[in-house]
């Protein structure tokens, strides 16, 4: 009786079981774990030079872009333009002075710097 | 037992090799590795920015790229190069030259070479439709660099203000003008990167370590306005093929702050294109090259001889009737022969013998002492390189007749910068201001580094001297003056001629040669731009070679036409006078 009942309470060690796997679990979630982070730092650094080259590539086009704008509106081209496409392009006539009017500023009257109250109303019809 | 005893001694080996090399060695090896995988970067710092005073640029920077062949991935060659070929406008037998080109390896074989360039300073659009064709013919191989070229989009104009830079050690360094005054402030500082790669090279950017940025170059802003700039730039075109001078200066400053708000050098080159261009060209003349001022050194003279009262304006001076004998030789004034003529008449005449004879007056050591004063003999102190300070000798070198010649402007060297910042004194009521070409300096982050404001260097005369002095100016302007065809319409101009006979490299004068011009400023009374208009050698065709018949009309022209963009309000008086002027002369001197 006493020989069966040892033999049946010896049959599976549940508890070293189940700490051994709760271990294995643990190691080995911990490693892929570090696997899996040590690979999202590559990721992400790869991320980051991918976003640094796409940054070197726009601020490479703004500057081509910039550089060109410059080149086209520069005085010189466009004093060459102006020489070469008179007929495509209106002439420019320059402003004699006699048709240019200016405006004198007028005199200030007495007691106009002082404050004054002004109003949004609309005068009635 | 004899296999236990083996297994114990290699464990016991190669356990002595790994402290060996874990702990004796391991400094050595950890460097090594270091070396291997561990790079350093360098991150180039973008070269600054030139523009003018409203932010038009005139030096930049335009990205490049560098075509490099890495020979040893090539698969297939005469497709490559072909494509090379098409695409970089190369003959297609130096492409395939280029690819063929072998090097020897770290194990001392012979290879294709892993690094070929074939083109440099290839365009961005090109370098763009080159890379979209490899990559859809599958070619490899290919690899580009990034580098950048500096542009001048504006070519020639302000040349010499802006200057150049040339690559030396791989950089960009400033040769000329304010690339090379300003080279520290515009080139920045490279930044550094320490990184490793894995076994194949490829950069692994998780394991970076220290960065340092790159701090690129800062904006250096000049006083210059383009638009003058242009104005005088075609004035100064039309006069040289009007006149067709070796030379020709012209320079604008505002005369309050020292402002320079243009210059023009001729001859001239493109910035872009500098390849064969005469050194001649290349030098700016308006601070590099000494002339004898001529009779635009009068005002100097009388400035003196007013302030220390030895004469008043009124003051009557007999002119000898053209003919003055001194020291053993005979001075002649130029245009004509004058008898008895005020101080006022002197300048307004330009008499050569007046002029002398208050020379004479001063002595030796005043009028040098002026001549300091005013600035001749010293630089400017504008922020361009290599400004000389012209020539003026001690008294202790003068000969006999060095008193009658230097208040008329001879055996003195000065530059056309130092004659405009004369006038600028007198046009300053007597304050002599340092001529500045930079405004302010600006960070790639907006922050102003340094900023330029007007620097009074002396007070030269009192103000009422210089107000007498600017009364004579401006008769200078006048029907009865030198200057006549300097008149502006709506504005007084206060000015004086200029024409000096030139000087012979081997002594002596040249006897029909001349270097004539006009500096003047307007408003007179509160001046706003003060102009030299400087022409050196002039064929002057059927115009009298007087600096007031070929400098001054160009001085007109570039007066009337800044006036109206620096915005200043004419005088309807004056305007009203002009027409009249107009209508009498009739085309008369013109």
């Amino acid at each position: 009786m006493s020989s069966n009942r040892r033999r049946n309470a010896n049959l599976l060690p549940v508890a070293r079981i189940l700490l051994l796997g709760v271990l294995l679990l643990t190691v080995g979630g911990g490693a892929l774990f570090y696997v899996n982070a040590k690979n999202e730092v590559h990721r992400n650094g790869q991320r980051k030079k991918d976003l640094e080259r796409e940054l070197i590539a726009l601020e490479t086009k703004d500057e081509v872009i910039c550089s060109r704008i410059a080149k086209l509106s520069s005085f010189d081209a466009l004093r060459k333009r102006q020489s070469q496409e008179q007929e495509v392009f209106a002439k420019l006539v320059p402003v004699s002075d006699n048709l240019v009017v200016r405006l004198q500023e007028r005199a200030p009257v007495a007691g106009e710097a002082q404050v004054r109250t002004v109003s949004n109303l609309q005068p009635k019809r | 037992m004899c296999l236990g005893a083996c297994v114990a001694f290699g464990f016991t080996v190669f356990s002595l090799r790994l402290v060996d090399l874990q702990v004796s060695r391991a400094d050595y090896y950890s460097a090594l590795a270091l070396e291997k995988h561990s790079t350093q970067q360098t991150i180039y710092a973008r070269r600054g920015s030139v523009t003018d005073v409203n932010g038009v640029p005139l030096a930049s920077n335009e990205p490049v790229k560098t075509v490099v062949i890495d020979a040893s991935v090539v698969r297939h060659s005469d497709a490559l190069a072909e494509v090379l070929s098409r695409h970089l406008e190369m003959p297609l037998d130096q492409v395939k030259t280029r690819l063929a080109r072998q090097t020897q390896g770290p194990n001392g074989k012979w290879g294709p070479s892993p690094y070929i360039v074939i083109k440099k300073e290839v365009p961005e659009q090109v370098a763009e439709a080159l890379r979209e064709e490899v990559l859809k013919r599958n070619l490899r191989g290919l690899v580009f660099e990034q580098d950048s070229v500096r542009v001048y989009p504006n070519g020639s104009m302000l040349c010499h203000v802006v200057g150049f830079v040339s690559r030396m050690n791989g950089g960009l360094k400033g040769v000329e003008g304010v690339e090379r005054s300003m080279d520290n402030f515009l080139k920045g500082h490279d930044g550094v990167r320490f990184t490793e790669r894995d076994r194949t090279g490829k950069e692994m950017p998780a394991f970076r370590h220290m960065e340092r940025p790159p701090r690129d170059g800062a904006t250096v802003k000049l006083t210059v306005d383009m638009v003058l700039q242009d104005i005088v730039e075609s004035e100064m075109d039309a006069a040289m093929k009007q006149f067709r001078p070796k030379m020709a200066t012209c320079i604008l400053v505002r005369p309050a702050t020292g402002e320079v708000l243009a210059m023009v050098n001729r001859p001239h080159y493109n910035l872009n294109q500098r390849e064969g261009v005469p050194d001649e060209a290349r030098k700016n003349r308006a601070i590099m090259d000494m002339v004898e001022p001529g009779s635009t050194f009068k005002v100097v003279t009388t400035a003196a001889a007013l302030d220390l009262k030895l004469v008043t304006p009124e003051t009557s001076i007999n002119c000898e009737n053209g003919h003055f004998s001194y020291g053993g030789a005979v001075l002649h004034d130029s245009h004509h022969g004058y008898g008895d003529l005020t101080v006022n008449d002197i300048l307004v005449k330009s008499s050569n013998i007046g002029v002398a004879k208050l020379g004479i007056k001063l002595g030796d050591h005043r009028l040098y002492d002026y001549i300091r004063r005013f600035g001749f003999g010293d630089r400017t102190g504008i922020q361009l390189p290599g400004e000389i300070g012209g020539i003026v000798h001690a008294p202790r070198h003068w000969t006999k007749m060095s008193i009658t010649h230097i208040p008329m402007g001879h055996e003195v060297g000065a530059t056309p910068m130092q004659v405009v910042s004369a006038l600028c004194t007198v046009a300053n009521r007597g304050l002599l201001v340092t001529p500045q070409i930079i405004s302010s300096i600006t960070s790639s982050s907006g922050e102003t580094l340094a900023s330029y404001p007007p620097v009074e260097v002396r007070r030269v005369i009192p103000p009422e001297v210089a107000e007498q002095l600017v009364s004579a100016l401006k008769e200078v302007v006048s029907k009865k003056g030198t200057a006549s065809l300097a008149h502006v319409p709506g504005f007084a101009v206060a000015g004086k001629t200029g024409t000096a006979q030139k000087t012979s490299p081997t002594g002596g004068y040249e006897h029909g040669h001349y270097v004539v011009s006009f500096a003047g400023f307007l408003p007179a009374d509160k001046p706003e731009l003060c102009a030299l208009v400087l022409m050196d050698d002039p064929v002057p065709g059927s115009t009298p070679n007087y600096g007031g018949y070929i400098a001054a009309p160009v001085f007109s022209r570039i007066a009337q036409r800044a006036a109206r963009h620096l915005n200043m309000t004419p005088n309807p008086d004056l305007l009203k006078v002009a027409g009249s002027l107009a209508k009498n002369e009739g085309g008369k001197t013109r």
